[in-house]
């Protein structure tokens, strides 16, 4: 298979932006497939060519399979790449798209339907000797539910096996609230993702959540790009992501990061691919969560402390080449810190802002680097996710870091929206983060708990 | 013979170097519909506006050069267009195959239950503001509309939907009586759900929005009457 002209870019925001350059730097050709609300983007103004698959809503528009691929043939393309959310992970795009001599810029179609349910990929990772937590497969009902609860002790968490974005999720910390508890997260498991199906964990009071990245070719090539530590969270939504880990014991990284390639081997794994574990603060024992098949938004620390660029190498392993690094020639300096500045209002329990950014100034140099698609003018429709850019600081410590990031987040200046940039410098300067004394909770019950 | 991809290709670049903002071209039955500006084209026959340049709707796993095919984007016609009903955050999807969802009834397609990109939705409860808070915002009530009735108003900007996920029935009809903690509509915004109640107990005397319309903050919603 010879290298890739064109890549349909199906996807908006930052993500698009960000494919746009990688196709870009390798002289790929980028057409960006945008809606009615998304013309005026900077995607769409920076790619070689734009095109319009439907009207603002994403229904009509980024999540519609048929729409995306017939965009991709009329314009040339013989390529697609999905970026992170929409389409991304739905098997039904990386199949349509081989139905119709499309390379897909991801695992194949059957890698993603493995690695996105989650109760299948525990049961893998479970096989292969992966600690996978005290808890259960996929239960018949709450009756059940609550036997594996008495078994694993309370508090325990139910999950939706279709899961994600802590939808489907429920915290249960004594029996009596397990029945109601599993009704409602299987319901809403159900509407959100068409898949009612729970299963139940030992939750973990301190938890924090570590990541590692993986790459892997068409020809069972994988290498790991190291670990992420993604703790700082608001209702599972991560705020702050940094690379390395280094709260977490460099054995138990080493560890997670041989799990997630011997999990990548084994689910024939193909592209960039990140595996989520989750770490005992207190403890330090660990357990694999769950496979992510995209590219992740917290992707430019790893690209930041590795130097390599991870959709540079999607791009690459899709159109058939081996991976031109070998794990040996993986080497990290420094340290990085991203945080991502959303269109919200802390100060109203987060309440989405669109509008008009009628004033954008981005912090510039020194250590910084800004993925964004907002500038001066810009219009944040209401009709898709809040986030309008990720910035990242790289420095040679995590101290030295934090300081180049929060010199970003001061100079960086936004009127006419609301943003999270206040509260971000808020977290990065606060003394518990600072020590490396957060967790996945710690956003809810101390940062914002104490104000 | 349909068009083919090939065919599809060659007469979007052939419009794509015209000067032309739209274009309808039928070969064997089959119509493709381009247009420059986002909406249908004005001469489309059949009255089934194709949305967009590339607007498809091919079937579950189909050719996507079915795309062309007239009435292809009879959803958009629809008016009110259905919110993604399957989660495409980290979510996996309900229906197997490449099958958009079906077409909403128009007045009736109801809101995503999820969201799209990274950052999930959340859902939360806002309520109502105070009765008549957004009058000034709205204009003129319709003449329909009984004095003195309480009006729901937007939370926030956002997309009005009347039931809460595809396929479902509205949360309220005109002269469903409800009671001040009832949902009566979600308003998206952002992937955010905002779930607004009625606020006062009566009788939904009028919807003012059309479902999936956009919204401003403080437009009316209901007028609620005794």
């Amino acid at each position: 298979m010879g290298g890739l002209r064109r890549v349909l870019v199906a996807n908006r925001g930052e993500i698009a932006v960000r494919i746009v350059r990688a196709c870009a730097d390798a002289g790929i050709e980028s057409v960006v497939a945008v809606s009615e609300a998304d013309r005026a983007s900077r995607a769409a103004l920076v790619a070689d060519r734009a095109v319009c698959i439907g009207p603002a809503p994403a229904t009509d528009s980024y999540l519609d399979v048929p729409r995306v691929v017939a965009a991709a043939l009329a314009t040339g393309c013989d390529a697609v790449h999905p970026g992170y959310g929409f389409l991304a992970e739905r098997p039904e795009l990386a199949r349509a798209c081989a139905e119709h001599g499309l390379t897909f810029v991801g695992p194949p179609a059957d890698v993603i339907a493995r690695g996105g349910d989650k109760a299948v990929a525990r049961e893998l990772a479970a096989s292969l000797g992966i600690p996978v937590g005290a808890g259960s497969g996929v239960l018949a009902d709450a009756i059940r539910a609550a036997t594996v609860a008495e078994e694993v002790g309370y508090p325990v968490v139910l999950k939706a096996a279709a899961g994600g974005g802590g939808r489907g999720m429920a915290l249960v910390a004594e029996p009596a609230a397990l029945p109601a508890a599993f009704e409602a997260a299987s319901q809403e498991a159900r509407q959100a993702f068409g898949d009612g199906r729970m299963y139940v964990e030992r939750f973990v009071t301190r938890a924090r959540h570590v990541e590692v990245q993986v790459l892997a070719d068409a020809h069972g090539g994988v290498v790991h790009l190291g670990e992420r530590d993604c703790s700082a969270q608001r209702r599972y939504q991560k705020l702050v992501e940094e690379a390395p880990a280094v709260h977490v014991a460099a054995e138990v990284r080493r560890d997670l990061c041989a799990a997630a390639v011997e999990l990548a081997h084994a689910l024939r794994y193909v592209g960039a691919g990140t595996v989520e574990f989750v770490v005992d603060a207190e403890t330090g024992a660990w357990s694999f969560l769950e496979v992510n098949t995209r590219i992740q938004v917290e992707h430019p620390v790893t690209e930041e402390v590795t130097g390599v660029d991870i959709v540079a190498a999607q791009l690459a392993v899709a159109a058939g080449e081996p991976l031109r690094l070998r794990q040996s020639d993986v080497a990290f300096t420094g340290h990085a810190v991203e945080v991502r500045i959303n269109a919200e209002d802390p100060a109203r329990g987060f309440a989405p802002c669109p509008g008009t950014v009628t004033r954008w100034v981005e912090p510039v140099g020194g250590g910084l680097r800004i993925d964004t698609h907002c500038y001066g003018g810009y219009t944040v429709p209401p009709h898709y996710d809040s986030l309008l850019a990720k910035l990242i600081a790289h420095g040679r410590d995590r101290d030295h870091a934090l300081e180049r990031l929060d010199r970003g987040l001061r100079h960086l200046v936004v009127e006419g929206v609301s943003t999270t940039a206040p509260l971000l410098r808020d977290l990065i300067r606060h003394p518990a983060f600072r020590a490396g004394e957060h967790h996945t909770r710690w956003v809810e019950t101390d940062l914002l708990g104490a104000s | 013979m349909p068009l083919s991809p090939e065919d599809v290709q060659a007469l979007v670049a052939a419009f794509d170097g015209a000067d032309w903002d739209e274009m309808t071209v039928t070969i064997d039955g089959t119509r493709l519909a381009l247009s420059r500006t986002g909406r249908p084209p004005t001469h489309a026959d059949g009255g089934s506006p194709a949305p967009t340049s590339t607007a498809a709707d091919g079937a579950p796993g189909g050719a996507p050069q079915a795309a062309a095919v007239s009435g292809a984007a009879s959803r958009a016609a629809a008016g009110a267009t259905p919110p993604p009903a399957p989660g495409g955050a980290q979510g996996a999807t309900p229906a197997a195959g490449a099958a958009p969802p079906p077409p909403a009834a128009a007045g009736a397609a109801p809101p995503p239950t999820s969201g799209a990109a990274a950052p999930a939705p959340a859902v939360s409860d806002v309520a109502p503001p105070a009765a008549g808070g957004g009058a000034s915002a709205a204009g003129a009530p319709p003449a329909s509309e009984p004095p003195g009735g309480h009006r729901v108003t937007a939370p926030s900007v956002g997309l009005f939907w009347r039931s809460p996920k595809p396929g479902a029935p509205p949360f309220v009809e005109v002269g469903d009586e409800v009671g001040p903690d009832d949902t009566v509509c979600i308003v998206e915004v952002m992937k955010l759900m905002n779930h607004v109640r009625a606020g006062t107990a009566g009788t939904v005397r009028a919807v003012h929005p059309e479902n999936g319309q956009m919204v401003e903050h403080g437009d009316p919603l209901f007028t609620i009457g005794p």
